[in-house]
């Protein structure tokens, strides 16, 4: 049983149907990306996840404990960074870090060295005695990955933690949860396909209230991999691309085959064995090949596919 | 009561740094100081302004101690309980509107300690206000009125104590059945509103608990005795300990 499971929730609101029997888990020591588009649903669920929201059917589990709706003993094991983060404006980075340790129970030293700790770690340490009033939405961003952090969680949850960053702040964002895997299970919801093949290894896509494609990244990449081989040709002229498309089309092992401008993308069963078949094809036509590659399946190719 | 302690500080240091504390001390200092000099010396202003004569027989030609009390009670029954209930009565809806209990809370910090503290917190603050304005006040009285005492002061201040705990004990539970930023006093608001009408039903009167406010100045002139107060300070401590049990109870089970 995964660290996180999520079974079959249902929320709706009003007319509307946010979740619809939605189901996934999230194994211990992974990374998980959350995706999918504006109003899919990513916030409800956590929010569902932390028990801020109640659910009309289905349940959650954290470490085998049933997550309640309100006050619920599973939120001990949690860190979670909301969307937009609200801190206690009056206190500065070092004593918020400070009262999150001691709301979750921590003794002073351990509040002491892991505030100091975290501060770094988020690159706050020219702003930790400034009052949090004054924070930019980047320096919250940061503020909100170290508290989520101060007692060691064993689930880490961030709603869209690199959204309000600069390019190097999303890179250390970034670096920092994919170091922190060690000892905390990490999910995060987020737009940037990037980041998810950067540091995920596994992922699910909310679509329609449900998970549409879901599970390790490399093995869904491999079993949508579609085998397809890009080529360009020098001096060929575009009439003369169409015959030879055809002619290539009749060919026993091309399963499909298209032109996007002046380059072909020419789908067969496998890349290994017809790719060479294709050489020796153009070989034999005495054609200048000028480039050939084989194309992986992105993300986002994968999640186009199946969002559509 | 995970966090008990750890709520506790936040509160104490956020009116202390929100000026809040401040606010309150001001307030009611400002409320204690008025009362003596007021009632010492209206007769004078009147005269002054030369509309003495008209006044004759409404107001004391030689006024006493408890001239001063009267107005004390008056001023704290309205504007004492009007500001602590302005000040105080945002301090959790404010917070679950804006948001800032989601951090703590997904931490672990138990929701009854979020409701107890801020009743705490609201009660101190209203019991410094109200300590600052009687010291004030008994110490102006004591200069303005040297050797005159009234009797049953203590008892008649804690009864408009109770009518303020009574009505900040209305705030919690407002605050988790209504929305909004300043939902914390629709109820004590409504309530308020409730009890006023019903101070025109000569049958009930003697249970409203405004009374507390309005009526316990007489104990000090014995035009009132002390069993009068028995049940509306009945019904304003049971209200009081029912809506916050209510609160607890409903906060558990609040979506934020
Ligand atoms: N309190 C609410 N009342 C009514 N509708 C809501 C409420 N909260 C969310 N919704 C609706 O539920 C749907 C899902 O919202 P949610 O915030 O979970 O999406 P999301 O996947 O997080 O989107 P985004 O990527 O923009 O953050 C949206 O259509 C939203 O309008
Ligand atoms: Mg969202």
């Amino acid at each position: 049983m995964g660290l996180l499971v999520v079974d079959s929730l249902s929320k709706r609101f009003k007319d509307l149907q946010v979740l619809d029997q939605l189901s996934f888990e999230v194994e211990e020591g992974s990374v998980f990306g959350f995706i999918g588009k504006n109003g899919s649903g990513k916030t409800t669920t956590m929010k569902i996840i932390t028990g801020l929201l109640k659910a009309e059917g289905g349940q959650v589990y954290i470490k085998g404990r049933k997550v309640e709706f309100g006050e619920t003993p599973t939120n001990h094991l949690l860190g979670y960074l909301p969307d937009v983060p609200e801190f206690y404006s009056f206190m500065n980075a070092y004593e918020y870090l400070s009262f999150c340790g001691r709301v979750t129970g921590m003794n002073s030293t351990d509040i002491d060295r892991k505030a100091t700790e975290l501060i770094a770690l988020v690159g706050l340490q020219d702003s930790a005695k400034r009052r949090i009033r004054g924070y930019s939405r980047g320096m919250k961003q940061r503020l909100g990955i170290a508290q989520a952090l101060v007692h060691d969680p064993v689930l880490l949850i961030c709603d869209e933690p690199t959204s309000a960053l600069d390019p190097q702040g999303r890179s250390e964002i970034l670096a920092i949860l994919s170091q922190v895997r060690e000892r905390t299970t990490v999910l995060f919801s987020t737009h940037i396909l990037a980041d998810v093949e950067r540091i995920c290894d596994t992922v699910g896509v909310l679509n329609d209230g449900k998970i549409v494609l879901g599970g390790n990244l490399e093995r869904i990449k491999s079993t949508h991999r579609r085998d397809t081989i890009a080529l360009t040709l020098d001096g060929v002229s575009l009439a003369g691309l169409d015959t030879l498309a055809t002619e290539l089309r009749a060919l026993p092992f091309v399963e499909r085959l298209s032109l996007q401008g002046m380059a072909m993308l020419v789908d067969v069963k496998s890349v290994q064995e017809d790719g060479q078949q294709l050489l020796a094809q153009l070989v034999e036509k005495r054609l200048t090949l000028l480039s050939y590659q084989v194309i992986e399946p992105t993300l986002e190719n994968l999640y186009l596919d199946v969002i559509a | 009561m995970n966090g008990f302690s750890a709520f506790l500080s936040k509160e104490l240091l956020q009116a202390l740094r929100s000026m809040r504390f401040l606010i309150v001390v001001a307030a009611f200092l400002i409320l204690g100081l008025m009362n003596a000099p007021l009632a010492k010396f209206t007769p004078q202003i009147l005269e002054l302004a030369g509309v003495g004569e008209m006044l004759e027989g409404l107001i004391p030609p030689t006024p006493v101690a408890f001239d001063a009390w009267a107005q004390f009670f008056s001023n704290i029954a309205q504007m004492g309980i009007l500001a602590i209930l302005l000040l105080c009565g945002p301090m959790l809806s404010w917070e679950k509107s804006k948001g800032t209990l989601v951090l703590p809370l997904t931490k672990g910090l138990g929701r009854m300690s979020v409701v107890l503290i801020k009743f705490i917190v609201m009660t101190l603050l209203w019991t410094l206000g109200l300590l600052v304005a009687s010291l004030v006040s008994w110490g102006c009285t004591l200069v303005l009125f040297p050797g005159e005492t009234v009797e049953y002061l203590a008892l008649g201040i804690f009864l408009l104590w109770l009518l303020g705990v009574f009505l900040l004990a209305l705030v919690p539970l407002s605050s988790v059945l209504f929305r909004g930023s300043m939902s914390g006093l629709i109820l004590p608001g409504a309530v308020l509103f409730i009890f006023l009408i019903a101070l025109a039903f000569p049958n009930l009167i003697s249970w409203n608990p405004l009374l507390l406010g309005q009526n316990s100045v007489l104990l000090l002139i014995g035009a009132a005795e002390t069993g009068d107060f028995l049940a509306p300070s009945l019904v304003a401590g049971i209200t009081a300990i029912v809506t916050l049990v209510a609160a607890l109870i409903s906060f558990r089970k609040a979506a934020l």
